[in-house]
Protein backbone atom coordinates (compact mmCIF):
# COMPACT_ATOMS: atom_id res chain seq x y z
CA UNK A 1 0.00 0.00 0.00
CA UNK A 2 1.40 3.41 -0.96
CA UNK A 3 0.36 6.76 0.46
CA UNK A 4 -0.43 9.39 -2.08
CA UNK A 5 2.17 11.94 -1.21
CA UNK A 6 4.58 14.49 -2.46
CA UNK A 7 6.93 11.98 -4.04
CA UNK A 8 4.17 10.10 -5.85
CA UNK A 9 2.81 13.34 -7.19
CA UNK A 10 6.07 14.27 -8.81
CA UNK A 11 8.37 16.77 -7.23
CA UNK A 12 7.48 20.34 -8.01
CA UNK A 13 9.66 22.75 -6.08
CA UNK A 14 7.14 25.62 -6.32
CA UNK A 15 4.31 23.50 -4.95
CA UNK A 16 6.57 22.25 -2.20
CA UNK A 17 7.55 25.75 -1.10
CA UNK A 18 3.91 26.90 -1.31
CA UNK A 19 2.80 24.01 0.86
CA UNK A 20 5.50 24.76 3.39
CA UNK A 21 4.28 28.32 3.84
CA UNK A 22 0.61 27.46 3.77
CA UNK A 23 1.00 24.69 6.28
CA UNK A 24 3.11 26.48 8.83
CA UNK A 25 0.28 28.41 10.44
CA UNK A 26 -2.20 25.60 10.76
CA UNK A 27 -0.14 22.45 11.10
CA UNK A 28 1.15 22.79 14.63
CA UNK A 29 -1.51 22.62 17.26
CA UNK A 30 -0.10 22.84 20.75
CA UNK A 31 -3.10 21.57 22.58
CA UNK A 32 -3.86 18.76 24.97
CA UNK A 33 -5.94 15.83 23.75
CA UNK A 34 -8.85 16.04 22.94
CA UNK A 35 -9.11 19.04 20.63
CA UNK A 36 -12.04 21.28 21.48
CA UNK A 37 -14.07 24.15 20.10
CA UNK A 38 -15.67 26.54 22.60
CA UNK A 39 -18.77 28.47 21.56
CA UNK A 40 -20.62 31.03 23.67
CA UNK A 41 -23.91 32.89 23.33
CA UNK A 42 -27.47 33.11 24.70
CA UNK A 43 -26.10 32.73 28.25
CA UNK A 44 -24.82 29.28 27.39
CA UNK A 45 -21.41 27.72 26.68
CA UNK A 46 -21.19 24.93 24.14
CA UNK A 47 -18.05 22.82 23.95
CA UNK A 48 -17.35 20.27 21.25
CA UNK A 49 -14.59 17.73 21.60
CA UNK A 50 -13.35 15.33 18.93
CA UNK A 51 -13.27 11.89 20.55
CA UNK A 52 -13.31 9.24 17.82
CA UNK A 53 -13.51 5.63 18.96
CA UNK A 54 -14.28 6.41 22.60
CA UNK A 55 -17.30 4.84 24.25
CA UNK A 56 -19.59 6.49 26.76
CA UNK A 57 -18.44 4.13 29.54
CA UNK A 58 -14.86 5.32 29.20
CA UNK A 59 -15.66 9.00 29.52
CA UNK A 60 -16.16 11.17 32.60
CA UNK A 61 -17.20 14.82 32.59
CA UNK A 62 -17.04 16.99 35.70
CA UNK A 63 -18.00 20.59 36.36
CA UNK A 64 -16.76 22.41 39.42
CA UNK A 65 -17.22 26.17 39.74
CA UNK A 66 -15.70 27.51 36.54
CA UNK A 67 -13.72 24.43 35.61
CA UNK A 68 -14.81 21.71 33.22
CA UNK A 69 -12.84 18.46 33.22
CA UNK A 70 -13.04 15.81 30.53
CA UNK A 71 -11.37 12.59 31.56
CA UNK A 72 -11.28 9.23 29.90
CA UNK A 73 -9.48 6.39 28.28
CA UNK A 74 -9.13 5.52 24.65
CA UNK A 75 -8.75 1.79 24.56
CA UNK A 76 -6.35 0.29 22.09
CA UNK A 77 -7.88 -1.75 19.28
CA UNK A 78 -4.58 -3.20 18.09
CA UNK A 79 -4.72 -6.68 16.66
CA UNK A 80 -1.92 -9.17 16.34
CA UNK A 81 -1.57 -8.53 12.62
CA UNK A 82 1.22 -6.78 10.76
CA UNK A 83 0.72 -3.03 10.68
CA UNK A 84 1.64 -1.03 7.61
CA UNK A 85 0.70 2.26 9.25
CA UNK A 86 0.14 3.24 12.85
CA UNK A 87 -0.89 6.85 13.27
CA UNK A 88 -3.61 6.65 15.91
CA UNK A 89 -2.76 6.93 19.58
CA UNK A 90 -4.36 5.36 22.64
CA UNK A 91 -4.30 5.82 26.38
CA UNK A 92 -5.67 7.83 29.27
CA UNK A 93 -6.33 11.53 28.98
CA UNK A 94 -7.55 14.40 31.14
CA UNK A 95 -8.22 17.93 30.06
CA UNK A 96 -9.54 20.89 32.04
CA UNK A 97 -11.03 23.99 30.52
CA UNK A 98 -11.60 27.22 32.44
CA UNK A 99 -15.01 28.56 31.55
CA UNK A 100 -15.65 32.29 31.16
CA UNK A 101 -18.30 32.20 33.90
CA UNK A 102 -19.88 29.90 36.45
CA UNK A 103 -22.38 27.42 35.01
CA UNK A 104 -25.40 25.67 36.47
CA UNK A 105 -23.94 22.20 37.09
CA UNK A 106 -27.42 20.69 37.41
CA UNK A 107 -28.41 21.75 33.90
CA UNK A 108 -25.34 20.56 32.00
CA UNK A 109 -26.23 18.51 28.95
CA UNK A 110 -23.66 16.20 27.32
CA UNK A 111 -24.08 14.11 24.20
CA UNK A 112 -21.66 11.77 22.44
CA UNK A 113 -22.51 11.13 18.81
CA UNK A 114 -20.36 9.97 15.88
CA UNK A 115 -17.19 10.48 17.89
CA UNK A 116 -18.05 14.09 18.69
CA UNK A 117 -18.86 15.15 22.24
CA UNK A 118 -21.13 18.16 22.70
CA UNK A 119 -21.49 19.73 26.15
CA UNK A 120 -24.02 22.49 26.71
CA UNK A 121 -23.71 24.48 29.93
CA UNK A 122 -26.14 27.25 30.85
CA UNK A 123 -24.91 30.22 32.85
CA UNK A 124 -25.65 29.95 36.55
CA UNK A 125 -28.25 32.22 38.12
CA UNK A 126 -25.83 34.24 40.19
CA UNK A 127 -23.44 34.80 37.28
CA UNK A 128 -26.25 36.56 35.40
CA UNK A 129 -25.95 40.32 35.21
CA UNK A 130 -28.43 42.19 37.38
CA UNK A 131 -30.06 45.37 36.29
CA UNK A 132 -29.85 48.10 38.84
CA UNK A 133 -32.75 50.46 39.11
CA UNK A 134 -31.93 54.13 39.43
CA UNK A 135 -34.15 55.79 41.97
CA UNK B 1 -6.25 15.44 13.26
CA UNK B 2 -3.80 17.19 11.08
CA UNK B 3 -4.41 19.99 8.64
CA UNK B 4 -3.11 20.05 5.14
CA UNK B 5 -3.74 21.95 1.97
CA UNK B 6 -5.42 19.91 -0.70
CA UNK B 7 -3.66 20.59 -3.94
CA UNK B 8 -5.57 20.12 -7.15
CA UNK B 9 -3.73 18.89 -10.20
CA UNK B 10 -4.25 22.13 -12.09
CA UNK B 11 -3.07 24.20 -9.16
CA UNK B 12 -6.00 26.58 -9.42
CA UNK B 13 -8.12 25.67 -6.46
CA UNK B 14 -6.83 25.17 -2.93
CA UNK B 15 -8.78 24.04 0.06
CA UNK B 16 -7.79 23.33 3.65
CA UNK B 17 -8.56 19.75 4.60
CA UNK B 18 -8.11 17.58 7.67
CA UNK B 19 -6.07 14.41 7.35
CA UNK B 20 -7.74 11.64 9.31
CA UNK B 21 -5.26 9.59 11.34
CA UNK B 22 -5.13 6.10 9.88
CA UNK B 23 -4.07 2.64 10.97
CA UNK B 24 -3.61 -0.04 8.32
CA UNK B 25 -2.97 -3.70 8.95
CA UNK B 26 -2.75 -6.73 6.75
CA UNK B 27 -4.35 -10.11 7.24
CA UNK B 28 -4.19 -13.13 4.96
CA UNK B 29 -7.53 -12.19 3.40
CA UNK B 30 -7.03 -8.47 2.99
CA UNK B 31 -6.17 -5.07 4.39
CA UNK B 32 -8.00 -3.30 7.19
CA UNK B 33 -7.94 0.49 7.35
CA UNK B 34 -9.18 2.44 10.36
CA UNK B 35 -9.70 6.17 9.89
CA UNK B 36 -10.52 8.65 12.66
CA UNK B 37 -13.30 10.87 11.36
CA UNK B 38 -15.08 12.46 14.35
CA UNK B 39 -18.38 14.13 13.53
CA UNK B 40 -18.81 12.45 10.15
CA UNK B 41 -22.13 10.79 9.37
CA UNK B 42 -22.93 8.27 6.66
CA UNK B 43 -24.68 10.94 4.56
CA UNK B 44 -21.68 13.23 4.27
CA UNK B 45 -19.02 10.63 3.62
CA UNK B 46 -17.81 9.74 0.14
CA UNK B 47 -15.58 6.77 -0.58
CA UNK B 48 -14.46 6.43 -4.18
CA UNK B 49 -12.25 3.91 -5.93
CA UNK B 50 -10.69 4.93 -9.20
CA UNK B 51 -8.39 2.27 -10.55
CA UNK B 52 -5.96 1.76 -7.68
CA UNK B 53 -6.68 5.08 -6.02
CA UNK B 54 -8.85 5.04 -2.95
CA UNK B 55 -10.24 8.40 -1.92
CA UNK B 56 -12.05 9.30 1.29
CA UNK B 57 -13.85 12.59 1.64
CA UNK B 58 -16.01 13.53 4.57
CA UNK B 59 -17.82 16.79 4.90
CA UNK B 60 -17.70 18.00 8.46
CA UNK B 61 -20.71 20.26 8.43
CA UNK B 62 -19.94 21.80 11.75
CA UNK B 63 -21.96 24.94 11.83
CA UNK B 64 -21.61 27.58 14.49
CA UNK B 65 -24.56 26.97 16.83
CA UNK B 66 -27.31 29.53 16.41
CA UNK B 67 -26.90 32.64 18.49
CA UNK B 68 -23.40 31.60 19.58
CA UNK B 69 -19.95 32.59 18.48
CA UNK B 70 -16.56 30.89 18.67
CA UNK B 71 -14.60 31.82 21.77
CA UNK B 72 -11.70 29.45 21.35
CA UNK B 73 -10.89 26.77 18.80
CA UNK B 74 -8.33 24.00 18.52
CA UNK B 75 -9.41 22.36 15.31
CA UNK B 76 -10.52 23.69 11.95
CA UNK B 77 -14.00 22.46 11.08
CA UNK B 78 -12.94 21.60 7.53
CA UNK B 79 -13.55 18.48 5.43
CA UNK B 80 -11.70 15.24 5.93
CA UNK B 81 -9.74 14.06 2.94
CA UNK B 82 -7.28 11.27 2.36
CA UNK B 83 -6.07 9.33 -0.63
CA UNK B 84 -4.24 6.01 -0.71
CA UNK B 85 -2.94 3.87 -3.52
CA UNK B 86 -4.04 0.28 -3.06
CA UNK B 87 -1.96 -2.80 -3.62
CA UNK B 88 -2.35 -4.59 -6.96
CA UNK B 89 -3.72 -7.64 -5.18
CA UNK B 90 -6.79 -5.78 -3.85
CA UNK B 91 -10.14 -6.64 -5.36
CA UNK B 92 -11.66 -3.15 -5.65
CA UNK B 93 -15.14 -4.59 -6.19
CA UNK B 94 -15.07 -6.14 -2.74
CA UNK B 95 -14.46 -3.25 -0.37
CA UNK B 96 -16.48 -3.22 2.83
CA UNK B 97 -17.06 -0.05 4.86
CA UNK B 98 -18.31 0.49 8.40
CA UNK B 99 -18.81 3.77 10.24
CA UNK B 100 -19.10 3.72 14.01
CA UNK B 101 -18.32 6.20 16.82
CA UNK B 102 -16.36 8.46 14.49
CA UNK B 103 -14.24 5.57 13.21
CA UNK B 104 -14.39 4.48 9.60
CA UNK B 105 -13.26 0.92 8.95
CA UNK B 106 -12.56 -0.23 5.41
CA UNK B 107 -11.87 -3.85 4.62
CA UNK B 108 -10.08 -4.32 1.33
CA UNK B 109 -10.33 -7.93 0.30
CA UNK B 110 -7.51 -9.47 -1.68
CA UNK B 111 -8.04 -11.13 -5.04
CA UNK B 112 -8.19 -14.90 -5.00
CA UNK B 113 -4.73 -15.20 -6.53
CA UNK B 114 -3.20 -12.78 -4.00
CA UNK B 115 -4.22 -14.81 -0.97
CA UNK B 116 -1.24 -16.81 0.28
CA UNK B 117 -1.66 -20.56 0.04
CA UNK B 118 -0.19 -22.98 2.46
CA UNK B 119 1.76 -25.81 0.90
CA UNK B 120 1.42 -29.15 2.54
CA UNK B 121 4.58 -31.22 2.96
CA UNK B 122 3.97 -34.83 2.13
Amino acid sequence: MVTYNLINRGFDIFDYVDDLFNRSTVDFIHAEYPYVQVYEGNNEIEIRAALPGISRENLKIEVKDELLTIEGEKQSDYTGNTYLRKERTFGKFKKSITLPYEVDAGKVNAELKDGLLTIKMPKSEHAMPKKIEIK
Amino acid sequence: METAIKNYENGECRETVLLPLTDIYETDAGYHMIYEVPGITRENLDITVNGRELEIKGNLNELVPEGKSLLYGEYTPASFYRKFKTDEGVDTDKIEAKLENGLLTLILNKKEEAIPKKIEIH
